[in-house]
């Protein structure tokens, strides 16, 4: 068990940076996420610190906070029709030229609905089971099951040709 | 699902994963969120430190450690130093230029990363950066090709889709667009009014600059352990002014930064003798908000070495003139753009 709050962050910063990261496919938006919930956990790391696993309590913090945080952000963000980003197509070379598999997959990962995101995150990043994932979200392990199910039905669909790139965007 | 789609699907999530941000901007954003929150113990604080340093020096004064020759100096806890040498020279031409910029906005300063992957220009109203109320930089970014996904209010910038930033600061506007294949350019528009309209004016009139190669060599010597060289470049009002500058961070947000300045900075703080030599030394954070601070005079130019180490702490003394000692700038290249504005 970490000793203090700052060797916990040494220890694991790094780890909830990525973690959220794969959440929300966007490196500065993940490190708000992170951001508040290190804020919020240092007042409380006397308490957090006596737990069984401190790290733990952190990550579902980080996970909640994505959830939370994508509802309250929902209104404030901008959305792009898909039909405007074909319009401001770049004078330059586009690096959305490189599309391949993984381009595509990782768009859709971006606009899977926040929950099945997570579980997909759980289990594909972080290899949790069912069971964990379902302590993590708060459900039972059929939902777990029924959202990775959709969610990769999902991404699968996506997987194609390179015009499915822009769909996903 | 298939074992290819699942190994894919971990190869994607472990590819946004190496996305994730550095720990050290989330150290930086941190230490002033929580500088913000807790303003009022900072200022108690700062006066202790006030005070502590005015004892510790008059303690300094009367002939403590400070006359010590170095190989006889008791070991210094209060910033131990890595013992490795770091040479580096600086290729800082930026091969870009807005066309466009505020009225009054003057070039100040130019810098490179260690990795050469990103390099900044900023203007002033005035010959400070750091402290200035207003600025406005922009930076080339190298990146790879996927690091496309970013949320934002979007805008054109001459056919390319550009994107503000939703996470600036209060006052700030941060407009980042893709300008050519690889690069990533951002401008930043601090303390201005209208700060999105003038960062889209700005992103509009950037054009390719080729620019002559400007090569500053410039290297820290002992530097404080967990520290490496992250930035180092020019700055000045004007081409007669100018100084360079090197700087050094530690994953956990500390930073260490060096420069040759043509006039001593505003806050000296108290005269000491270090190793035979006159230098003045202040702990307790500045306007500048170094926590601690040591300045040489070499006789007409000063060097300065600033440390940001969150609570102020006196026994960096000897670390600090240890790097003063140490760092070495090569001279200064010609740089006719400071004082100056696109034409």
């Amino acid at each position: 068990m970490p000793d203090s709050f700052e060797d916990f962050l040494t220890e694991r910063l790094d780890s909830l940076l990525r973690y959220a990261t794969t959440l929300t496919c966007d490196p500065y938006q993940a490190q708000d996420i992170v951001q508040e919930v290190v804020l919020r956990a240092q007042p409380k790391w006397g308490r957090i610190a006596r737990m069984d696993l401190p790290h733990a309590y952190v990550k579902r913090m980080v996970t909640n906070e994505f959830l939370s945080w994508r509802r309250r952000r929902w209104t404030r963000d901008v959305q792009v029709p898909h039909g405007g980003m074909e319009d401001l197509s770049p004078p330059l070379a586009d690096p959305t030229a490189l599309v391949d598999d993984r381009a595509v997959l990782t768009a859709g990962i971006a606009r899977l609905p926040r929950k099945q995101r997570v579980a997909v995150v759980l289990r594909y990043y972080d290899n949790r089971s069912d069971a964990e994932i379902a302590e993590e979200l708060g459900c039972s392990e059929s939902t777990v099951r029924s959202h990775i199910s959709r969610a990769v039905a999902t991404l699968r669909a996506h997987l194609g040709t390179p015009e499915r790139l822009k769909e996903a965007l | 699902m298939t074992h290819e789609f699942e190994a894919l699907l971990r190869e994607c999530l472990a590819r946004q994963a190496a996305r994730a941000p550095h720990r050290a901007f989330l150290i930086a954003a941190l230490r002033r969120r929580r500088t913000a929150r807790m303003w009022l113990p900072l200022v108690v604080a700062v006066v202790i430190a006030l005070a502590l340093t005015v004892v510790v020096s008059v303690e300094f004064r009367a002939g403590g450690e400070l006359g010590v020759p170095p190989a006889r100096r008791p070991p210094d806890d209060g910033l131990p130093l890595a013992a490795e040498s770091i040479s580096d020279h600086w290729d800082l031409r930026v091969p870009v230029e807005p066309r466009w910029l505020p009225s009054g906005l003057v070039e100040h300063q130019r810098m490179v990363n260690t990795g050469g992957t990103m390099a900044t220009r900023f203007w002033t109203p005035g010959p400070v950066v750091d402290e200035a109320a207003q600025w406005v930089s922009l930076s080339l970014l190298r990146l790879d090709a996927e690091d496309l996904l970013f949320t934002g209010d979007q805008v054109d910038i001459r056919g390319s889709s550009g994107r503000f930033s939703p996470y600036a600061l209060p006052g700030d506007a941060v407009l980042t667009w893709w300008g050519a294949l690889g690069f990533r350019f951002t401008v930043t528009v601090h303390g201005l009014p209208n700060g999105r309209e003038v960062a889209t004016q700005i992103a509009r009139s950037v054009e390719s600059a080729p620019g002559e190669g400007m090569r500053l060599a410039a290297r820290f010597g002992a530097i404080p352990a967990g520290m490496t060289p992250t930035y180092g470049g020019i700055r000045g009002a004007s081409p007669g002014e100018a100084g360079g500058f090197l700087r050094a961070g530690a994953p956990d947000g500390r930073e260490l930064h060096a420069e040759v300045l043509p006039v001593a900075p505003a806050e000296l703080g108290v005269e000491l003798t270090v190793r035979g030599r006159e230098v003045w030394f202040r702990s307790g954070v500045g306007a500048d908000g170094a926590s601690e601070q040591v300045v040489v005079d070499l006789g007409g130019r000063w060097l300065v070495v600033r440390y940001f180490g969150g609570e102020p702490d006196a026994g960096r003394l000897t670390g600090l003139a240890q790097v003063a000692e140490t760092v070495r700038f090569g001279p200064v290249p010609f740089s006719p753009w400071l004082g100056t504005r696109p034409e």
